[in-house]
């Protein structure tokens, strides 16, 4: 089953050497290319893919916007952003709205072509300033567990985190700790005498408590504003 | 300073003054006028027969059992002080008055031609009166010594007359001296009891009940100075001793009446009539106290100081003639002889003050001033003067209206100064604010000053950074560009152009906020470079250790660091020959250490680009940081030592 591949991404010029290196590879497909925001909605209306790359920059919308609707209305498996600088503040923010990863424009394409495996196989690429980032918002509960508190770009949630997927185990915390020391997660499954895999499960449940964290923040906004 | 703004601030208050003082004077010069006519209406006796006869036999008897001979009787004036006139007439004296008939009165039925009633305004100190040899009205027995009668006028019922004799009646009056005291008769009137009566109490108002009246409005004014002088606690000169005038007075004031009996022990009488007298010194001296420091030091301040040194022994002075043997009288006369030159002092002063500081207010406190010092003249020539005896003292209607004029003053210069002080405290307190204003506006500057220089000093670092990295990299890869892909490999160029986009990332990552940790920073830039490093057969060993907030950099920092490992990692990678590349972050105690060592051909020697090697050298010193690089046993050991005050390792707090 090929995994198929939409990318959204106003520069031409980098969607076609894309497209290019994508059709290369025999379990790729190209879903479809969107130049623009509107472009996007309509693309997305029509077609389901396994990985969706976004490009933040769009001319006519908010890239992140575009992510959240995709999630909400499971348009993709998997959703990368596009930057070219890895600009941890964007990136943090795609992931809160439900990204899985980000990749790094000018990527060299055999790096391209495995971080698009590994997104459509589950795996949740994480950086040291990402982690840091993490770190720099949790809070300690009374209790000993760790809270992940309020996001500092979003306006204040109606309900407050004490949801429990809002939580960290102290295990996820060590984790999270030790690649915002620069482990790579080879060296962090030896330093914990647990398997690779393990780690990239507590770094798949770490993100995806931050998105349910942020859905249901984003439920409540929602509802605060009368959307639902 | 301001003192024409407060002129008219004060019109109201110096208005309402001298209103009331106007009203005042009104109502007194009606009083007066009414009294006046009352006692037109009656008849006085201008004058009487005068002897000076005394003897054992003439005392103690109800009748005259001599008869006395008037015939070289001289005749007096009345009112009479035989003391004055006569020093050596002795102390029992007979005057022999002539009542004149009184004009029938039309509305009554019978004609009386005869008086019924006699008034004596006034006598000293004991009277017997006799009407056909019959003693008619007595103040009480002639003692030895003479008991003093009362200041109070006498109000006498003529007898009806023996037989039908309508010649005008004689009236013998018999007066007794106390000792120390001249002997006197006042004036005397006839009339109707209803005349007569009102005669007697216009005379009591006068005499008794206005007294009375002056001095409770001269007590309260220095009730009120005295709680003004509390107001400033005690700082006002002047006003105490102003205030204590202003008790003496009120208390002088009444004991001068004395119009009822004489009450209590001999030793509280003579108290009483001892601390009266020293009143009417210290009252002089207390007003000194106020007038010389308020009203005469500022225009003649050596003036003023003389008549202060001058007032205390003046004060003293009193007693101690009023309780020496001098009869008393004659100690009182001296002693206020003596404070003229003061009160005149003190009336030049205020004058030139006044002469000086020209208002209404002031005209008005020096008149008054002046009527005062009259007025206490005046009432002391009554005092010794013969022909005035029984008259009205003046002087406690002059002090009301000093008091009430001084008081009126006070208080709206307290008012002044209060207005001043506010008007003081709003100006201060407006340029406070206005100084903080300025201060909060020039604050603003400097930051927004020094955040601008900041910024310009980052932006040259920037440019620095971008012109030293990115600009010779680009202009590696254009040159090598130009080099034909058949003479070096594309991967070349893809490679320098891979380095531009890294050292273009790695300036744009340092200017993150969030790129302030070195474990961070550093797994950054590992996972940028792992692949390359990699591909070049390198093994990478990663120990850095949970440093915590020792491992925070400033972004001068950042990029140094940065820098300098991917120039060793480059070295390492090119030249050294290495399998293992280790890089370590440690905490110590001279600050935060990185350490990058690898296994190779050992420290770099001078066939190797020592561009590259004054580079980081250059770098570490921008930083203030210590680079070692040293032999390892095998390879080479690099050493960057940031200095931090603190290295003690802590677990990551945020």
């Amino acid at each position: 089953m090929p995994i198929s591949i939409a990318i959204i991404e106003d520069d031409f010029r980098f969607a076609g050497l894309m497209i290019r290196s994508l059709a290369g590879v025999p379990d790729f497909v190209v879903a479809g290319h969107a130049g623009s925001y509107q472009q996007a909605l309509a693309l997305l209306d029509i077609v389901r893919c396994d990985v969706l790359v976004v490009d933040l920059g769009l001319p006519d919308g908010d890239g992140i916007d575009l992510i959240r609707q995709a999630r909400a209305n499971d348009r993709a498996g998997s959703i990368l952003v596009f930057t070219v600088f890895g600009a941890e503040e964007k990136v943090l923010r795609a992931i809160e709205s439900g990204a899985d990863g980000y990749l790094l424009k000018g990527t060299s394409e055999t790096d391209l072509i495995s971080a698009l495996r590994q997104a459509h196989a589950g795996e949740s690429p994480i950086s040291p300033a990402i982690a840091r980032h993490l770190l720099s918002r949790i809070r300690q509960t009374d209790a000993g567990r760790v809270d992940l508190s309020s996001p500092p770009v979003q306006p204040p949630p109606v309900t407050e985190s004490t949801h429990p997927a809002d939580q960290l185990t102290s295990r996820e915390h060590t984790v999270l700790q030790l690649v915002a020391q620069g482990f790579i997660v080879d060296e962090i499954a030896t330093q914990l005498a647990v398997s690779v895999n393990t780690i990239r499960t507590h770094i798949r449940n770490i993100y995806s408590k931050l998105q349910v964290g942020r859905r249901v923040q984003a439920i409540s906004e929602a509802q605060r504003r009368g959307y639902l | 300073m301001s003192e024409p703004h407060s002129e008219t601030d004060r019109t109201s208050t110096r208005n309402i003054g001298l209103w009331l003082l106007f009203l005042f004077a009104v109502a007194a010069v009606l009083a007066f006028q009414g009294s006046e006519s009352l006692k037109r209406r009656a008849l006085a006796v201008p004058t009487a027969a005068f002897q000076a006869i005394d003897s054992a036999e003439l005392r103690q008897h109800d009748v005259i059992a001599v008869p006395l001979d008037w015939s070289s009787a001289a005749t007096v004036t009345l009112p009479d002080v035989w003391g004055y006139r006569n020093p050596g007439a002795g102390s029992q004296v007979w005057y022999r008055l002539e009542l004149p008939t009184v004009p029938s009165d039309p509305t009554k039925d019978r004609i009386s031609p005869r008086p019924t009633w006699v008034l004596i305004d006034r006598v000293r100190s004991m009277v017997h009166a006799y009407v056909d040899g019959r003693l008619i009205w007595e103040g009480g027995p002639i003692t030895d010594p003479v008991q003093r009668l009362p200041n109070s006028p006498i109000l006498l019922a003529l007898p009806p007359p023996v037989g039908h004799d309508d010649s005008a009646t004689t009236l013998l009056v018999r007066v007794a001296a106390a000792p120390g005291e001249r002997g006197g008769l006042g004036r005397v009137y006839v009339g109707e009891h209803a005349v007569l009566r009102g005669l007697l109490d216009s005379g009591r108002f006068w005499h008794v009940e206005a007294v009375y009246i002056t001095s409770a409005i001269i007590t309260v004014t220095a009730i009120y100075i005295l709680m003004l002088w509390r107001q400033t606690r005690g700082n006002a000169t002047g006003y105490l001793a102003l205030a204590s005038a202003g008790f003496i007075w009120g208390l002088r004031n009444v004991n001068l009446t004395r119009w009822s009996p004489a009450t209590g022990p001999q030793w509280l009488e003579w108290l009483g009539g001892l601390l009266a007298s020293c009143g009417s010194g210290w009252f002089i001296a207390c007003l000194g106290l106020f007038l010389a420091p308020n009203y005469v030091a500022p225009a003649m301040p050596r003036l003023a100081r003389y008549i202060t040194w001058a007032i205390w022994p003046f004060m003293l002075l009193g007693p101690i003639l009023l309780l020496s043997p001098m009869a008393r009288a004659e100690a009182l006369a001296l002693w206020l002889g003596l404070a003229l030159p003061l009160l005149l002092a003190m009336a030049f002063g205020l004058a030139v003050f006044v002469w000086r500081n020209p208002s209404g207010t002031h005209f008005a406190f020096l008149a008054l001033y002046l009527l005062l010092i009259s007025l206490n003249v005046y009432d002391n020539a009554t005092l010794r003067s013969p022909t005035r005896f029984g008259d009205m003292y003046l002087n406690h209607f002059g002090g009301v209206a000093f008091f009430i004029l001084t008081t009126q003053l006070l208080v709206s210069r307290y008012g002044d100064l209060l207005r001043d002080f506010r008007r003081l405290n709003a100006t201060l307190e407006s340029r406070l604010s206005d100084r903080e204003r300025e201060l909060a506006i020039r604050h603003r500057e400097l930051s927004r000053l020094e955040a601008d220089r900041a910024q310009l000093e980052e932006r040259g670092r920037i440019m620095r950074d971008l012109h030293d990295g990115l600009g010779s990299q680009l202009t590696l890869a254009l040159l090598q560009s130009r080099v034909p892909a058949t003479v070096e490999p594309a991967a070349k160029l893809e490679g320098l152009l891979q380095d531009c986009l890294d050292e273009l990332r790695l300036a744009i990552y340092s200017l993150e906020p969030t790129a302030s940790h070195a474990a961070t920073v550093l797994g950054t830039w590992r996972q940028r470079v792992a692949s390359s490093i990699e591909s070049a057969g390198l093994k990478l060993v990663w120990a850095v250790d949970d440093v915590g907030e020792a491992g925070l950099l400033v972004q001068s920092e950042v990029l140094a660091v940065l820098r300098i490992v991917q120039e060793a990692t480059n070295n390492a990678l090119r030249h050294a020959r290495a399998s293992t590349l280790s890089l370590s972050l440690k905490a110590t105690d001279r600050g935060l250490l990185i350490e990058l060592t690898d296994d190779g051909c050992g420290p770099p020697v001078s066939t190797l680009s020592g561009h590259g090697l004054q580079n980081m050298h250059r770098r570490a010193d921008d930083i203030g940081a210590c680079l070692t690089i040293e032999a390892a046993h095998p390879g080479t050991r690099l050493r960057l030592l940031l200095p931090r005050p603190v290295a003690a390792p802590n677990p990551e707090a945020t």
